[in-house]
Order: C-alpha cells, then sequence, then structure tokens
C-alpha cells in the first residue's frame, strides 16, 4: 500500500488526535471554448485532522461523558490551537470548523444505535460548548435536541458521580435519594448561590452541576477550562439540533467487522462480554477538523440530526452497502479492506484519517504496589512515556494500562496510595507535588533472562539499577527472609514471580512495579 | 495533405494554429474528419490518440491595388477560457475577487452573477492559474489549470477530471498505481466519487458512469 498516514499528536488510553495526511488537490484540467462552453470548479469537503474519544470515556451503554475523558480534551484543545491561525489583523480568529461523529457497534438495532450515537456526540458537544440544555434534554429526555432512548437514562446515578467527581460525598452512586446524596446536594447548593439548598436536584441545581463538571474537565494543557464556540462548527449553530455541528452515525460505519464465525460464537450468551469488549473500537466519537471558512449548506447537509431516525442516513449509503455491513468469511478492519463503512458520506470523510483505523498501539502494563507489597486498587497515578503523560487511577486490581505509539527504555510513573474519602482532593495543590512515590522505570527488560533483565526487574522493584547488584540481591534476600547468599541466581526465579506475575502471552510489555520509589531498598524498609 | 496525432494537452485550435490555420473550421468541417466531429462534437475536446485530417493549406487571390494600403482579417474565432465557481452548496460563488493568469497574462477579475470569469487566450496557451482572493483572511487559494487537458466525456479520464473539477476528488490522474491493491483503491475513489454524483443529481446509485451519468456530469461540468 503507498497509503501515507498523517501525523499523530496524541495517542492516549482514550483516544487520539491526528493530522489526515495532506490531500493534494487534483490538477484541474479544463477545456478553453470557441462557443460558450464553461469549467465548473468547487472545492471538495475535506476534514484535515481529527479527533477521537473511545468508548472508556463513556459510561457503559450510555452517553454520560467520564471524567477521564480530559485527557483527549486537552489533546483536542492543543490540535485546535495549533491549527488557529491569525486574521489579517494578526489576531487568532481564524478557527477550524468542527463536526461531531458518534459511532456505535453493530450489535442491537439500527434504530437504537442511531439514538445513542447521536446522544454521544451531543454530550461531547456540550461538553465543548459548555451547553448545559443540551445535557439537561438527554438527562430529561426531552427530544429536543437528541433522541430519547430509554436504557440511557443518566437520572440520579449521574447526579451522584457528579458529586462524588466535584469534591462531594453523596455515599455510594446507587440511584437512591438517601440522606447522604441530599446532604451532598445542600452542600452543593449552598457552596453555589442562588441555589436553594433544598437538596432537591431539580433542573436549575442540575445545570450547576453539569456546568461545574464541563468546567472541571474540558481544559487545556495549563489546566484552564476551555469552551469552544458554537459558531466553531460546521453548521455555525444556525440549526438548534446540530445539524451539520453533531450528529449520530449509529451502527452504519464500524471499523472492524467480525467474521461470520466469530459472529456466531459470540452470539453465544456467555460470550457476549467478550463479544462487547471485542467491539470497543465501533463505540467511539469522532471530531473532524475542517478548514477556516468551509460553508456547508445545511438544507444539503447528508447526515441526519441526532434526534431524527437512521432513514435519511441511507440515502448516502454505498450502492453495496447490503454485502459492507454483512459478517463475511474473513474478519475486516477499516484499515486494511476500506469496506466497513456502509454510509459512502462518511467514508469520504474518513478514509485517510489517522482517527478511524483501529492503531496498533503496544500495551504497557504496570501494577502499582505500595510499600507492604501490596497492589493499589484505584491509586492514582502519573505515567509518562516518551511525550505522552497519562494520568488517572489505577484499576480494581492496581493495574495501570496505557496504549503507547512506541515503547522507550524507560518511563517515568508516580504513584499514591488512594487518599482516605475524608480528605476532599485538593484544588490547590500542584498536582506534581502530590505523589508519594516516583519511579523511573524500566519498560524494556529484554528478552533473555540475563544479568542485565534481572538488573532492570530489581529495578522497577525499587532496587536500583546504580547499585551493585550483590547489594541488590542481598537486600531482596534480606526482605523476603532468604538466606543472604548476594547470589542472583538464587533468587531468580521470585524476582521473575514478583516481576512478570501478569505475563501473558501475546501482551507486548509488562512490568510490575514495587513501590516506593527509593535511593536505596533500606529507605524503603524503613517507609513500611 | 497530413494527419495528426492528437496528444494530451492538445485541442483543434491549438493543432489548428500550429499548422498555419486561422481557422480550425478548415479542418473540423473537412469530410475526412466527419467521423471525429460525430464521436467528439466539440473540437476543444479531443483524445490523444485521435487521427485527424489535415487538408493543404488553400492559397487565396486577392486582386488589390497597389500604393494603397489594405486591411485583412483573419476568420479564426477568438478562443476563451472560461470558469465558473461553486461553493460547497452547489451555488455560483459570485463577486469573488480573482487573478486569471494565462501564459504570464495577468488578470484582475470578479465573478459574475454566475460564478464565471473568462478571459482570451492564444491557441498554443496551455498553462494558467486561478487565484481566488477570499475573504476571509487565509492566503489565497491557487488553482493551478491545465489548459487543453480535458479528455471527452465518455472516457474515463475525462470523467474522472470533471469529478475533481466538481469536488468530488476521483482520484489523481496521472498517479500510475503500484500494485493490485493501489489499483483497488483507485477504483475504489472513482467508484465513490460516481456514486456520490449520482446521489447528489438524483441519479440511479450505481456507481458506473455510464450514458446517463456523463450526460448529466457533462452538462453539471459546463462542457
Amino acid at each position: 500500500m503507498t497509503e501515507i498516514s498523517g501525523a499523530i499528536h496524541s495517542t492516549t488510553e482514550g483516544g487520539i488526535a491526528a493530522e489526515h495526511p495532506a490531500v493534494p488537490l487534483p490538477k484541474v484540467r479544463v477545456a478553453p471554448t470557441t462557443a460558450d462552453n464553461h469549467n465548473t470548479l468547487k472545492l471538495p469537503l475535506i476534514p484535515f485532522a481529527c479527533w477521537r474519544a473511545d468508548d472508556i470515556r463513556f459510561e457503559f451503554d450510555s452517553s454520560f461523558v467520564l471524567p477521564a475523558i480530559e485527557v483527549e480534551l486537552r489533546a483536542l484543545k492543543a490540535l485546535l490551537d495549533q491549527h488557529t491561525l491569525p486574521d489579517q489583523s494578526g489576531s487568532p480568529n481564524c478557527k477550524p470548523l468542527l463536526s461531531v461523529f458518534g459511532h456505535a457497534d453493530p450489535v442491537g438495532k439500527d434504530d437504537y444505535n442511531k439514538k445513542l450515537s447521536g446522544r454521544r456526540a451531543a454530550a461531547v458537544y456540550a461538553m465543548l460548548t459548555r451547553n448545559t440544555d443540551l445535557w439537561e434534554d438527554i438527562y430529561s429526555q426531552t427530544a429536543k435536541f437528541t433522541a430519547p432512548l430509554s436504557g440511557d437514562a443518566w437520572g440520579l446515578n449521574v447526579i451522584q458521580r457528579i458529586l462524588q467527581d466535584l469534591g462531594y460525598t453523596p455515599g455510594p452512586v446507587d440511584g437512591q435519594m438517601g440522606d447522604q446524596t441530599r446532604e451532598a446536594l445542600k452542600s452543593f447548593q449552598r457552596d453555589h448561590p442562588p441555589l436553594r439548598d433544598d437538596g432537591d436536584p431539580g433542573a436549575q441545581t442540575r445545570a450547576r452541576l453539569f456546568l461545574e463538571y464541563m468546567d472541571r474537565h474540558c481544559r487545556d494543557v495549563n489546566d484552564q477550562p476551555y469552551k469552544v464556540e458554537k459558531t466553531d462548527f460546521l453548521g455555525l449553530g444556525a440549526d438548534q439540533a446540530g445539524k451539520g455541528d453533531f450528529q449520530g452515525c449509529g451502527e452504519c460505519n464500524p471499523v472492524l467487522m467480525f467474521s461470520s464465525e466469530e459472529n456466531r460464537l459470540f452470539q453465544q450468551a456467555q460470550n457476549r462480554t467478550e463479544r462487547d469488549a471485542a467491539n470497543a473500537p465501533n463505540r467511539r466519537v469522532v471530531i473532524f477538523l475542517f478548514r477556516p471558512g468551509t460553508a456547508i449548506s445545511l438544507q444539503n447537509w447528508p447526515c441526519s440530526r441526532a434526534k431524527d431516525g437512521v432513514e435519511k442516513c441511507q440515502k448516502r449509503f454505498w450502492s453495496d452497502s447490503r454485502e459492507r455491513r454483512q459478517f463475511q468469511e474473513l474478519r475486516r478492519d477499516y484499515r486494511d479492506t476500506k469496506d466497513t463503512f456502509a454510509c459512502r458520506f462518511y467514508d469520504r470523510l474518513a478514509g485517510a484519517s489517522p482517527c478511524e483505523r483501529i492503531v496498533d498501539l503496544a500495551t504497557v502494563r504496570i501494577r502499582l504496589f505500595d510499600t507492604f507489597e501490596h497492589p493499589i486498587p484505584h491509586a492514582p497515578y502519573q505515567l509518562t512515556v516518551g511525550e505522552q503523560t497519562f494520568r488517572g487511577s489505577a484499576d480494581d486490581y492496581g493495574f495501570v494500562i496505557a496504549r503507547v505509539q512506541s515503547v522507550p527504555e524507560t518511563c517515568c510513573v508516580k504513584w499514591s496510595r488512594v487518599r482516605p474519602d475524608d480528605v476532599a482532593p485538593s484544588q490547590t495543590e500542584d498536582p506534581a507535588d502530590e505523589f508519594e512515590f516516583e519511579l523511573e522505570a524500566f519498560l524494556k527488560i529484554g528478552d533473555s533472562n540475563d544479568e542485565e533483565a534481572m538488573r532492570r526487574r530489581l529495578h522497577n522493584l525499587a532496587y536500583p539499577a546504580d547499585l551493585p547488584l550483590a547489594e541488590n540481591v542481598q537486600a531482596f534476600q534480606r526482605k523476603y527472609s532468604l538466606r543472604e547468599t548476594g547470589n542472583l541466581e538464587d533468587i531468580k526465579g521470585f524476582v521473575l514471580k514478583w516481576h512478570d506475575v501478569s505475563f501473558r502471552e501475546g501482551e507486548q510489555l509488562f512490568a510490575d512495579l514495587l513501590g516506593p520509589m527509593s535511593s536505596s531498598p533500606s529507605d524503603s524498609q524503613s517507609l513500611a | 495533405m497530413a494527419s495528426h496525432i492528437v496528444k494530451q494537452g492538445e485541442h483543434l485550435s491549438r493543432i489548428a494554429h500550429d499548422h498555419g490555420f486561422s481557422n480550425y473550421g478548415s479542418i473540423w468541417h473537412h469530410p475526412e474528419n466527419a467521423g471525429l466531429k460525430q464521436l467528439r462534437q466539440d473540437p476543444n475536446i479531443l483524445f490523444p490518440g485521435d487521427r485527424l485530417f489535415i487538408p493543404d493549406r488553400e492559397e487565396r487571390i486577392e486582386s488589390v491595388p497597389t500604393e494603397q494600403r489594405h486591411r485583412f482579417q483573419l476568420t479564426g474565432r477568438g478562443l476563451k477560457l472560461r470558469i465558473a465557481l461553486h461553493n460547497l452548496a452547489g451555488d455560483p460563488v459570485q463577486g469573488a475577487h480573482c487573478q486569471f493568469i494565462v501564459e504570464m497574462d495577468d488578470t484582475e477579475l470578479a465573478t459574475d452573477g454566475r460564478g464565471m470569469v473568462q478571459k482570451r487566450i492564444p491557441p498554443t496557451a496551455e498553462n494558467g492559474s486561478l487565484i481566488i482572493h477570499e475573504t476571509t483572511a487565509r492566503s489565497p487559494l491557487h488553482i493551478p489549470l491545465q489548459i487543453g487537458h480535458l479528455d471527452p466525456i465518455d472516457t474515463e479520464s475525462g470523467q474522472k477530471a470533471r469529478l475533481n473539477n466538481l469536488g468530488y476528488l476521483a482520484g489523481d490522474l496521472e498517479e500510475v498505481p503500484s500494485g493490485d491493491n493501489d489499483a483497488q483503491r483507485l477504483r475504489l475513489q472513482f467508484r465513490s466519487a460516481v456514486e456520490e454524483f449520482q446521489c447528489d443529481f438524483n441519479l440511479t446509485v450505481d456507481g458506473i458512469c455510464a450514458e446517463n451519468t456523463q450526460a448529466k456530469l457533462k452538462e453539471v461540468h459546463g462542457c
């Protein structure tokens, strides 16, 4: 293939921001005339950059945008800034125009998927534009801007999640209006006058909760909240229901289609979880950037609104869309086969887009431990791999999983134990200072179990590689009450087990880290 | 008497000029060229490989008095290049400030009510460009023109060129596919453009640029 891929700005755990490869405009061939013939010229509609948020940035089977999307929203702002040009007066006013496309996976009904994908696109658009009315429409299912969908009921769960996220203590996210939730609401209301502290999450309180939440997570690299004007979208915000600005493609444009055999197996009840996991790349929200001044005709815009049905989409389907939408003998990946999108219009926008391919990223999996060798579930962390920095919380087992473009020798990881619940996260503290542990960890261990590979494993387990190996071995033996021989061979099996405990075939890299970072093993013990 | 095999970029006005004719009519209307005339219809849109019969130039004797100044006017018809600009919605772009450059000759123009700019060009002109100064602050849009390179509507290259001009991105005409995948990608790109055009103009969407689609494409493009 002679395909040239565009520059990737950032790939994060939950998405990507990238440039499309430059499309040289085709040469214009014209005919002269001795009569009155003419040649008509019209510029193509070509997006030049893209952004994608993956399924994991949304509540499962819901359009509620999770806090972690802030990573991708930061990348979006950087992308937008880079493509904002000065106007004649020198002010940066020539901004790219955006259009948001939501996608679902090819499971379930067309109609359901169209609605859910439209609601997700709308939710992201609303977050960028701080359109709390739009979230209210999704929340209350009022069908003004989005299609109501009973399965996507935000409800009190979302209120509790937002309260929690904003540092209040509504108790467990259970959708029940208990005393704790009521008190948390009152507390929020008191903090945000002129809300009345009645503990009732009414429309005004919701609007304020939504706004605070959006402001908290839609931020630039300097941690300043940013918003995108509604006139910075392709439809210029002219249509109330977002025509040209945001839309859902439903399940028409999957990037991955299973083989018919895979699909048959996935149909079985016990395989559904696996099916949903395998389908994750299809559930995504993509934003395309168009050049400043791109003027579309709303009337001719082919995509139906987020609140409308799938009928209008079908007009733009490829003539062989039936075949495209069927599970075929072989698994199809849009990147390779280019034949998984049913919508021709979208296919033309996305064909060259780095955001519409399942990028082969390496997986870095790191397990964070405390000084007692206990993994730390939900440990707050900051991981820097090359130029990419990831922030967040480890999973239930203390694992941090990051997808990176390439794997350097080492990475820098900082982490902490989980704060007690009664300590609210400080807003003023410099986030860089808030981590208890820090380690420059080896990502490349080496294939063999030679001395260097063991040295690196020990380093990751808090026995620094710059100390003499024998000293580290002895410290390790002391810690685990082994005989202090200082001989590497004696602890090899133990170190391997500790460090590579979660190694599984086929995964790129695993490194289990034992904290804390310390200048010597004795420090780590004294900390314990 | 001679014959001429048309090469890429040649049109009859130019061929006539190169053979010393001021008016292409003497070639085009010659009975030997009736077949080609019927096939191509437009003398300025020929296809590489087309064979033209070039008749001998006829000497014409005019008797005029001596010791006087005489003015002879050639009957050649003026060759023009006419370009209409449309926006994404398909409406003419009116009053756009343009520079229309053909062979060093730079004319400043504004598009008329039909989005049109036109200028007289010499029969030998092959390269030109249209520079569109937009009201937004972005740098002006520079569109290089290959004059006389448009192929007939019933050829794939002619269809692609028209689709490209109309913003359908049918594929680079000069790209030589370097393998099966490449060829497949180019086929798909052309098909996509044809289907999108058919969809926009309410034709049967089948991805095949047959007669109906060709006729519509010619009409929409303007030649």
